[in-house]
């Protein structure tokens, strides 16, 4: 272990109070004698030459180091030496906090001897106030300082000991120990708290990666890291005694023999194949364990294996299957070690639990939190996945090739964890970021950063991401990740990279040089100093009609570099390769902000799905736009997906920035928080943002800003809106859980109404939205929402792939300069009678039928959505003697979009009525108050049947002509989803079986029928449960989108379900109806 | 003007055979006509007179690709009282090599809105080499009411030019800002020149060495008409301040609070930007990002040139260095 170089060392800060309830040692037989570890240390134990530093804070030699070695204490601020210690006088310390802000506990001078290298033994007695159970974390003995990785050296050098709180009123011991080049984490189990009690702990590392922790002489936690040889503020409630820090092992620790499930899972899905558990039996005696047996009980079946002689100090781990057929729940597993031990009988036992989770149902929609949180509360919110992290950077570049991605004690540390996520029903998304990490390292920093084209630095803290050391260890991760934990069902999705390609820049190494020339038969343009483009007019010769060939060369190269030359794309199809390496094709890669970049293909490479978040105001409307052009992004990537995140927080800058200048019109979180800087989003725009979303064919929604969600310890992000969380509480709950089965299977209903976003105006003009949603082009988005219309945006390259056959009205803003190719397209559209929307900004060489004049957004709010209205009215009356659209709104604040399966349409109407709330209106700058509304909706198709989908009941239409008309009314901030069939939904039919028996199977077939007996043409959202006598849920009850009006489902029966009578009952979630059946399982 | 457009309006409706059906039906009859191996001028002319907005821009588009012939419904349209066919028809009207474009360029420059005039304005700006008549139309551009417009006058005829945007107001950094400190630019100590031929650019009296010691002096903070100068026009000031060491920072920006009514700033000789918002700029703030010009520790030179058109003038509010965090 590396040597701190600080002058003092802070040797006891804190200490809790620990009980052990799971002994590792029932009925192994106790020692006749007492511990040594009980009594006072004296002799030997006391100044033997292994002893490094003994404080005993004897009555008078309280700072008096009884080593002998000279390390005496300096007491700091409330502490105290005071009676009541384990052997007489104590040392009584506080924590250090915001209210307490100054050194605490004792401290002594630094030392050498105070480092030792190779194994060492750390002890202390020490005895928590209640309040400890308020800190998260709670220092012992502290001669590191930095108890988080930090890339510095000095942070990662010596050990600390402290208590670390953990859910559920738990704490675990860490010790933080470091390695020089990074530092590593050793943790006992979770143990619960109990306050006001004497305990010993003892932490022993044996200088060859493993690191144990005894509790009152009990082993509570062992951790291995291979290849690892080697804070005065955060104090501790309560009273410490007798500490010791000692060379080697202490060896009276070393007297138990333990087993246990290690180093597997413990959670598992049910009718999982293959599943086994992972069994260790440790001895951690001087003697060897023979003929000794592993008795495992499981669900009342009991195995009974032999175990091979552990030696003295080894483990050996034994694989026990495990029967994935019982139905959910928590089962206790009693294990059971018997053998001989220096020729006695021992008998260890241990009881531990397994869990077995429902199998996932078909076509759940992903509700993600980008970030963390605890998983009771993510569970309760309906977040179905969180960020997780899973990788050692170091090690793996270490490597230089596929490799565990953690140490074993950290792999077994972090497989806990993902069957606690299991458990709990929230997945991982594990986040990568192997470039980022590259970045951080100095030394590989100054190796791998990018140059301008004089080859000196751009400074800024982005890797030239085509090196191939880069790319290679990027694979590495993504393998390494997969190898190690892809085999974990509670890992399902991993972020690759964040917000990485906002700090790229233009590179100019010999590769990246030689790259652009074998791509574009040309060297970087000269003209090309930043990645933005260069303004046409201060180029000396631009074409007036500002229609440029298409292998004009700056735009050839920038259009090079944003699709592969900045090196992000590839390295993140890299990641993308390695995390599917194993073959977890279901393992979910995205990347993120996928848009804030100029608008070519490419943004995030290979991955699954492409993401961007969004904040809500002004408008929350807005979240729809952004969505449309990540679905014009996943355009270029065949198969790509999409899904959204809204940001729960808000900034102040851009919501509330100064508080008023009379205090009477503060809002409550104004007068509670008034230094917030992030607060959180309003409730309706909450409401709104999804709304807008979920109308678009996304995969999964996401979410960020837990510290605003939430109340929690926070940073920046602040809680200021307690009713938020319940909103999105809601939203998953009545529409997420019952309609996401069937939304993720219903496209897109496919548009005439074409946005262009031209990568050559943005390259030539600074143009384009970047995902920002803030610029004018973003501005006629809403615009055609207000109109009615449903926008699909499309880039050159769509234009150039696809054509504009299939639009009716092309929508150009900002449109300044265009390649020859994409304005002979637009100019061919145009013939054949198609409409072309623009402003004044579009390239001369095409003239528009329609011109909206551009506008900038000026605060108040009201003002700015007025103007922008007045111009979606201004549009509806030029478009509409050419341009019949396919629904329409009475109302212009009622949004509406289509989606479509076969000839059913979904139509998505979302509230837009807003006003100045008291939340953050009184500032101007966001209407977050909804306002109740109604409109009239109509579609133009002559035919149809109207299904409001999360009431469960049949639309009244009036059907006139070619149209349907139907009257909806809106809560504030909410959206409807409606469903209107060809036909009517007549008819629900249920078969299933009238008998069954247990282990054996029973297949359901739901139809949704229309009025001629047959299937309805669509995807309905159904409800079905499969009941137990005793009212319990069976695994795969749950909804399901019945595509082509069926649904089939096969429960297979546990050999521990009841037996008796059960019920099926199935509900359509389109008309309302419901069908019962009943079912009598019986025994095998 | 816009009356003829509206007989041209009553003419349409009378004509002949094409005016029948709805709109869409009558463009959709013109994109047939245009489709034509010969389209007619006459029959795509009549579109021009179309009461529906979007069909006349349709025609006149249309006319427009037949080249000389269609001038007359060209100039025609040219006075139509919508705005966009008047566009079209002006972008024909430059189009076609026989005609000398000056006289409609000279109209359009005058015409009452400002899609017209910016239109114009543009293709002023990109003539190359710029001969008299059209630098006079680009300094008749330079003084239209529409701050658009005169931009693009003012870039085409003004060297200096930079965009500008505060890191406060990036939509690429995604992150809060905060003003850590503000320095803020002594009141007193400024010199002073008044610049009524406007040239004062071209003698370069925004260079770090210029001498200035016979230049007046000046305070800020108020119109220069307090300090006695009844003028209106170009004036420019300049101060040299001394910096601290650098502190820790994200950025730095030069804060006016108000300077009546544009102004243009030079830090230690190098340009840093324009606030060119026309008389309405008079009580407006603005931010310039200083970040790479300003030298910490040492002393800094600071140029404003400063121009008003009407009532008082120059630096009227206080100034400030913002490092921001």
């Amino acid at each position: 272990m590396k040597r701190a170089t600080a002058s003092m060392i802070v040797v006891f800060l804190a200490l809790g109070i620990w009980s052990v309830v799971e002994t590792s040692a029932l009925g192994q037989e106790a020692p006749e004698e007492t511990p040594p570890w009980r009594t006072l240390y004296t002799g030997d134990e006391c100044d033997g030459e292994n002893v490094i530093a003994l404080w005993q804070f004897r009555p008078g030699l309280e700072t008096v180091d009884n080593s002998g070695n000279g390390h005496d204490l300096t007491l700091h601020g409330d502490s105290a030496f005071v009676p009541g210690g384990v052997f007489g006088s104590c040392l009584e310390s506080v924590t250090a906090d915001v209210k307490n802000d100054k050194k605490q506990g004792a401290s002594c001078r630094n030392h050498p001897d105070l480092s030792p290298g190779g194994a060492f033994t750390l002890e202390a007695w020490y005895k928590a106030n209640p309040e400890m159970a308020d800190h998260p974390t709670s220092f012992l003995l502290d001669k590191k300082y930095y108890h988080y990785a930090k890339d510095l050296p000095k942070a990662n050098c010596d050990y600390c000991l402290y208590l670390s709180k953990r859910p559920g009123g738990k704490y675990k011991i860490v010790a933080y120990l470091g390695f020089g080049r990074d530092s590593a984490t050793y943790s006992s189990k979770e143990l619960p708290f109990v306050p006001d009690q004497w305990q010993h702990v003892a932490f022993i590392y044996d200088g060859a990666g493993t690191g144990r922790f005894f509790l009152d002489g009990a082993l509570v936690g062992r951790t291995t890291h291979e290849g690892r040889y080697g804070s005065v503020h955060t104090g501790f409630p309560g009273h410490i005694d007798q500490v010791r820090i000692s060379r080697g092992i202490v060896p009276f620790f070393t007297g138990s023999i333990e087993v246990s499930m290690g180093g597997g899972r413990a959670a598992f899905v049910r009718m999982e194949p293959d599943c086994r558990l992972k069994v260790r039996v440790v001895n951690d005696t001087a003697t060897p364990l023979v003929r000794a047996r592993l008795g495992v009980s499981l669900g009342g079946l009991d195995r009974s294996v032999a175990v091979e002689p552990v030696a003295p100090g080894e483990s050996h781990t034994i694989s026990v299957p495990v029967d994935t057929t019982v139905k959910p729940g928590k089962y206790a597993v009693a294990l059971t070690v018997k053998g001989t031990l220096g020729g006695k009988q021992v008998s260890v036992q241990e009881e531990q639990v397994v869990t077995i989770v429902p199998r996932p149902l078909p076509n759940t929609m992903p509700v993600v939190m980008w970030g963390g949180g605890d998983l009771p509360t993510l569970a309760d919110v309906g977040f179905t996945h969180h960020l997780i992290h899973l990788v050692d950077y170091q090690k793996v570049w270490d490597a230089g090739t596929v490799t565990d991605a953690m140490s074993s004690g950290r792999t077994e540390e972090l497989m806990a964890t993902l069957d606690s996520h299991l458990a709990a029903g929230v997945a991982g998304c594990v986040y990568t970021y192997p470039g980022r990490w590259l970045a951080k390292r100095k030394e590989l920093f100054e190796k791998f950063q990018r140059v301008d084209r004089a080859g000196v630095s751009c400074g800024h803290e982005n890797i030239c991401a085509t090196f191939p050391e880069a790319k290679t260890f990027a694979y590495n991760v993504g393998a390494s990740i997969a190898r190690t934990f892809g085999g974990h069902p509670a890992l399902q999705m991993s972020l690759v990279h964040s917000e990485i390609r906002d700090g790229t820049s233009l590179c100019f190494h010999d590769h990246d040089r030689e790259a652009c020339k074998k791509a574009t038969g040309n060297d970087i343009p000269r003209r090309a100093v930043g990645k933005g483009g260069v303004r046409y007019s201060v180029l000396p010769t631009f074409p007036t009609d500002r229609i440029v060939p298409d292998d004009d060369r700056l735009l050839t190269f920038y259009k090079w570099f944003w699709r592969e030359g900045d090196g992000w794309n590839g390295l993140h199809s890299d990641v993308h390769r390695g995390l599917k390496s194993t073959g977890r094709s279901d393992l979910c890669t995205f990347f993120d902000p996928a848009v804030r970049v100029p608008s070519v293909w490419g943004s995030g490479g290979k991955v699954d799905v492409v993401s961007q978040w969004t904040y809500s105001y002004p408008d929350p409307i807005k979240i729809g736009q952004a969505t449309d052009e990540l679905f014009a992004m996943a355009a270029g990537q065949p198969g790509q997906q999409v899904m959204k995140m809204t940001q729960i927080i808000w900034y102040r800058s851009g919501t509330a920035p100064k508080l008023p200048e009379d205090e009477a019109q503060y809002a409550p979180w104004e007068k509670e928080i008034p230094d917030a800087r992030f607060v959180t989003i309003s409730p309706d725009h909450m409401r709104e943002a999804f709304w807008s979303k979920i109308s678009r064919p996304i995969r999964g929604i996401m979410y960020h800003g837990w510290g605003s969600l939430v109340k929690s310890d926070h940073g920046g992000y602040r809680f200021t809106n307690p009713e938020t969380r319940g909103v999105l509480t809601e939203l998953v709950r009545d529409v997420v859980r019952p309609l996401g089965p069937t939304l993720l299977q219903v496209p897109d209903r496919p548009s005439d109404v074409a946005v262009l976003a031209s990568f050559a105006s943005q390259m030539y003009a600074s143009r384009g939205t970047r995902g920002w949603s803030g610029s004018w082009e973003a501005d006629m988005h809403l615009i055609l929402q207000w109109a009615h219309l449903q926008p699909e945006i499309v880039f050159d390259e769509t234009v150039l792939r696809d054509g504009l056959d299939k639009f009716r009205v092309l929508v150009m803003p900002s449109c300044d300069v265009l390649t020859a190719s994409v304005a002979a397209k637009v100019r061919a559209f145009q013939e054949r009678g198609g409409l072309i929307v623009s402003d004044e900004h579009l390239a001369p060489g095409i003239t528009p039928d329609i011109m909206i004049e551009t506008i900038r957004r000026k605060d108040p709010a009201d003002q700015a959505k007025v103007a922008l209205q007045a111009k979606a009215a201004a549009l509806r009356a030029d478009l509409d003697a050419f341009y019949a659209r396919y629904g329409d709104a009475s109302d212009q604040d009622t949004v509406i979009r289509f989606r479509r399966y076969a000839s059913t349409d979904y139509l998505f109407a979302l509230n837009d009525k807003r006003t100045f709330g008291t939340y953050v209106g009184h500032h101007g700058k966001v209407m977050e108050k909804g306002l109740p509304n109604a409109a009239e909706i109509s579609v133009r198709r002559p035919s149809g049947h109207v299904y409001d989908l999360l009431a469960h009941q049949e639309v009244r239409v009036k059907r006139a002509g070619d149209k349907l008309t139907f009257n909806a009314a809106f809560e504030p901030g909410s959206g409807k989803v409606f469903m209107i069939t060809e036909r009517p939904v007549e008819e629900l039919s249920v078969t299933a079986p009238v008998t069954a028996t247990l282990k054996g199977t029973l297949t359901i077939d739901v139809a949704v029928l229309g009025k001629d007996g047959k299937p309805v043409d669509a995807v309905v959202p159904v409800r079905i449960a499969v009941l137990d006598p005793e009212g319990v849920a069976a695994d795969l009850s749950g909804h399901y989108g019945a595509k082509d009006g069926r649904v089939n489902v096969t429960i297979a029966l546990a050999p521990n379900d009841l037996v008796g009578d059960w019920t099926i009952d199935v509900q359509d979630l389109a008309s309302g109806r419901t069908a019962r059946r009943k079912l009598v399982v019986t025994g095998e | 003007m816009r009356g003829r457009g509206r007989w041209f309006l009553v003419l349409g409706l009378l004509l002949g055979p094409f005016v029948t059906g709805g709109p869409a039906e009558r463009r959709a009859a013109l994109l047939a006509e245009a489709r034509k191996a010969k389209p007619s001028v006459s029959v795509l002319a009549k579109g021009v007179a179309d009461e529906n907005a979007v069909v006349r821009r349709t025609a006149v588009r249309l006319v427009a690709q037949l080249g000389s012939p269609a001038r007359t419904a060209l100039e025609e349209a040219f006075k139509d009282a919508d705005v966009v066919v008047r566009r079209t028809a002006l972008m024909g009207l430059l189009g076609l090599d026989t005609v000398d474009s000056l006289p409609y360029l000279g109209a359009a420059i005058a015409d009452d809105h400002v899609l017209v005039r910016q239109l114009a304005a543009q293709h002023l700006a990109a003539v190359r080499p710029r001969p008299p008549a059209v630098q006079a139309l680009l300094d008749q551009a330079a003084k239209d009411t529409n701050d658009k417009v005169r931009r693009i006058a003012a870039r085409a005829t003004w060297p200096f030019h930079k965009e500008t945007t505060s890191i406060r107001e990036r939509k690429d950094w995604d992150h809060d800002v905060v003003v850590a400190q503000a320095i803020p630019l002594p009141k007193d100590g400024w010199k002073f020149c008044l610049d009524p031929n406007r040239d004062g650019h071209r003698k370069s009296w925004f260079k770090l060495g210029l001498d200035d010691a016979k230049w007046a002096g000046i305070s800020i903070e108020q119109a220069w008409q307090k300090a006695g100068y009844d003028y209106t026009g170009v004036a420019w000031y300049r101060r040299t301040i001394e910096l601290p060491a650098k502190p820790d920072h994200l950025a730095v920006e030069l804060h006016f609070k108000g300077v009546d009514e544009c102004a243009w700033v030079w830090v230690n000789g190098a340009y840093v930007g324009q606030q060119d918002l026309g008389p309405s700029g008079w009580n407006k703030a603005f931010l310039l990002d200083v970040t790479k010009e300003v030298k910490w520790g040492e002393a800094n030179q600071i140029t404003v040139r400063a121009m008003n058109t009407a009532h008082a003038g120059g630096i009227w509010r206080p100034v400030a260095l913002e490092i921001l965090k």
